[in-house]
């Protein structure tokens, strides 16, 4: 996108570090997983997936939802500021997956079948059908 | 199997003597009436005379007597006969879904109402049994993201035992009732019971969980149906229509309750229904032809309780119901407004009424509902034949003697004194249920019936007043809709503003026009019909006026304030609508309508957006060109900060494009590096 002016990757993983909130002091860290090739913010994505995996380990959700819902719930209640560290704790992600939040509940589909209404015509127009 | 509790004997009198005495006293009325047509009268115009007649007199003699079973029904304190009820301390054994359809409508309110009563419904300690869910049809972009942005803050705010998902649907195939059938579709498996609500509807905690423990204690009970109070309003239109609910309502759903039993109706919000009978037998279908009679069905309520009713199961209207509120539009035009849609629902029901299996007071209510609008242009065809026989008089005198010789000269007889007992008969059969309403009122309310017989008595100088000027709008509607014009679908206007002169005069200038010529035909040609014709012509003459005054907050303020159609939540207001405006306060705050800018800008709202897209469903298709214009725009804000006027489709198109949202965000953050 156009709108992405500087292109360093310093930079890029800087301003998505700052999208969660956490601090400019990872990024050499972040820099040295992310893949440098084809989309950097999937990619940078990706290395929130196995967190958001155990936050958020029903089918129900995508990859897209869960990492979503990760970043939802670290930042709601203030993830970076109580758990500054690199890797997530266990305990720290138990606690998270108790605040989760839970948009909608598991699909059990099961489809209403239209009933028969059986009419006569009405309408003039409805005659020239 | 569904009034196992009651003698079918004894719901069958209670029709018989409902419907008897309506057909009785419509039978001696018209038999008066035959006799009071001028003698000299075409064979035409007097069978158009008396089968007008017959209808509108038939109509309000079955409102009279279902009103006074009403009123006998409230005054001897009788409970609704055939259903189980069950102790208040009775656990929940269920789980209920609490639906919310939304359709462009203030974010804010909706989520106050809901958070009040998810607040009240813990209150009694039986929360867990219940799950709110917000189902969108929003098509307006700005809205929606509101409504995330709502449905965030309105996480902190709930009681943690209760649930509160969002859902949005891109194509609002058929409406409302599309809406609750895709919910049904998706979670229906999931849930016991559904209590339906309106964006302005509000239930108490307690009648909730009353609501379920009646479902629970009968078995074959398909919808129970609380009846809605209005409640809220300012302006002076809609305090009296709140006085009115409050003072005539009740007698109205006791009489409704008495002769329908257990084959209530259902009115499409604050009402409970067993998901299982709705799944099996209130699938609609489409209706062959074309809008505005085809299509899908618009008033779906009336035509699910007509198909649950034809699968066995019984449907329930219990005025012992309390705490269940609505609001009513506050002005004349957004009455007429809301009538439109509602007339189009209720004249689509003429396909339904005939169609095979359906209980006959399932037909009943689908004659109820197209009387109601079919009415006013059959009053204005009666006026108009009376009128026109008056004309006809003056223009075409009597001829007294004929061509054939006689003695004595033929005169045209004219029952003077019949006519005005008659019209006198219909007057006191639309009044006396407001008295009987009222000494119910007095008996009741007694510490908030001071000024109701005051205000009663201009209600039905306004009620008079304003009854042509609706007869007239319904009129319009019923012919724009024979003629085949559809009345789309508008969010209703729920906030307190005025009409301005410029929508008075646009609305009303033909009705202002109608009365003034027809108070000079009559003044010149048909004097002796004037002062008959005035209660009429005065409405209308002074609809621009009388529609503008009564939208007025301060008009209606003032009569507050000297105790005019005072009801009592406006004397104390009940704890759930006073936590429903704290929450609205304080949601307030937190809200904007930025749309997609909020999305790009608010870390924790794209994460809710993006979190809740595939709920939606697919993206609907948009043009490669949308996209690409919305994103110029959305370039042209982060690198030049040019505030982007998008077009509704490009927001919409940005809305359901992640990876754009996201880099947008990230270049922000770069912006700011």
């Amino acid at each position: 996108m156009a709108a992405i002016k500087i292109q360093s990757l310093n930079d890029i993983v800087a301003a998505y570090l700052k999208t969660i909130n956490v601090s400019e002091a990872f990024v050499s860290e972040w820099v040295a997983k992310v893949e440098q090739e084809g989309d950097v913010i999937a990619s940078l994505d990706r290395l929130l997936l196995p967190a958001a995996e155990q936050l958020y380990p029903e089918k129900k959700f995508d990859k897209s939802q869960k990492i979503s819902g990760f970043k939802l719930t670290w930042l709601s209640f203030g993830g970076a500021e109580l758990h500054p560290g690199q890797k997530l704790e266990a305990e720290f992600l138990g606690k998270l997956k108790e605040k989760r939040f839970d948009p909608a509940p598991e699909y059990k589909m099961q489809k209403m079948i239209p009933q028969p209404l059986e009419m006569p015509r009405l309408h003039w127009s409805n005659r020239k059908n | 199997m569904s009034h196992e509790l009651i003698n079918p004997k004894r719901i069958f009198m209670r029709r018989l003597k409902v419907f008897g005495l309506t057909g009785l006293s419509t039978l001696l009325a018209t038999l008066k009436w035959v006799s009071v047509i001028p003698t000299d009268s075409e064979l035409v115009t007097k069978f158009l005379m008396v089968l007008l007649f017959v209808l509108t007199f038939g109509w309000i003699a079955l409102f009279f007597w279902s009103s006074l079973f009403g009123f006998f029904e409230l005054m001897r304190k009788a409970k609704v006969p055939g259903i189980r009820w069950v102790p208040a301390e009775t656990p929940l054994t269920s789980k209920t879904a609490v639906l919310m359809p939304v359709y462009n409508e203030q974010p804010t309110s909706v989520m106050a109402n809901l958070l009040a009563m998810a607040q009240d419904l813990a209150k009694t300690r039986q929360g867990k049994a219940f799950d709110f869910f917000i189902l969108s049809d929003t098509t307006n972009p700005k809205f929606w993201v509101a409504e995330e942005k709502m449905w965030l803050e309105a996480q902190k705010l709930l009681p943690p035992e209760i649930k509160l998902y969002y859902r949005r649907r891109a194509k609002n195939v058929a409406r409302k009732s599309g809406n609750i059938e895709d919910f049904c579709n998706r979670w229906g498996a999931e849930y016991d019971y559904m209590i339906v609500l309106d964006a302005d509807s509000l239930l108490a905690g307690k009648t909730m969980v009353k609501m379920v423990q009646l479902m629970q204690a009968n078995e074959h009970t398909g919808i129970i149906q609380a009846p809605p109070q209005c409640i809220n309003k300012k302006s002076w239109f809609a305090r009296m229509q709140q006085f009115a609910g409050k003072v005539y309502g009740p007698i109205v759903s006791a009489g409704l309750a008495y002769w329908q039993v257990g084959d209530s109706n259902y009115w499409g919000h604050n009402a409970i229904i067993r998901v299982k009978a709705f799944m099996q037998c209130c699938g609609l279908p489409v209706l062959k032809g074309r809008k505005p009679f085809g299509g899908h069905i618009l008033s779906h309520d009336f035509v699910e309780a007509a198909l649950i009713s034809r699968g066995g199961w019984s449907a329930w209207l219990l005025p012992e119901l309390k705490g269940s509120y609505e609001e009513c539009p506050p002005t004349m035009i957004d009455f007429a407004i809301r009538d439109r849609r509602w007339c189009q629902g209720n004249m689509q029901h003429m396909k339904v009424l005939v169609s095979k299996g359906l209980h006959p007071v399932s037909r009943i209510h689908f004659i109820i509902g197209i009387m109601s609008y079919l009415s006013s242009p059959l009053w204005l065809s009666f006026l108009l034949v009376g009128l026109a026989i008056a004309l006809g008089r003056e223009f075409f005198p009597p001829v007294y003697f004929s061509e054939t010789r006689s003695l004595f000269p033929d005169w045209p007889i004219f029952d003077k004194v019949g006519t005005i007992s008659l019209f006198i008969i219909s007057m006191v059969m639309l009044v006396l249920p407001k008295f009987m309403g009222l000494i119910v009122y007095y008996r009741q309310e007694k510490r908030a019936s001071k000024g109701a017989l005051k205000s009663t008595l201009l209600e039905i100088v306004c009620s008079a007043l304003t009854a042509p000027i609706m007869m007239m709008f319904q009129s319009k509607f019923v012919w724009d809709i024979f003629a085949g014009k559809d009345s789309g679908w508008n969010t209703q206007n729920r906030d307190d503003a005025a009409t301005s002169f410029k929508t008075a005069f646009s609305r009303h200038i033909w009705h202002t026009i109608l009365g003034i010529v027809t108070t000079l035909v009559v003044w010149f040609y048909a004097h002796e019909l004037f002062w008959w014709m005035l209660p009429i012509t005065l409405g209308l003459m002074l609809s621009i006026p009388i529609s503008m005054l009564t939208s007025q907050e301060s008009v209606g303020k003032w009569f507050l304030r000297h105790g005019w159609f005072v009801i009592p939540e406006e004397l104390r207001e009940p704890k759930l609508v006073v936590d429903a405006r704290r929450f609205l306060i304080k949601l307030s705050s937190q809200t904007s309508e930025a749309g997609v800018l909020d999305v790009v800008k608010d870390k924790k709202l794209q994460a809710t957006h993006l979190l809740m897209l595939p709920i939606n469903g697919p993206a609907p298709e948009v043009a490669a060109k949308v996209l690409e214009n919305a994103q110029i725009k959305l370039d042209s804000f982060i690198n030049h900060g040019v505030v982007p006027d998008f077009e509704k489709d490009e927001e919409i198109a940005l809305l359901y494009t992640p990876k754009i949202l996201q880099e947008a965000q990230l270049a922000l953050e770069l912006n700011d590096l």
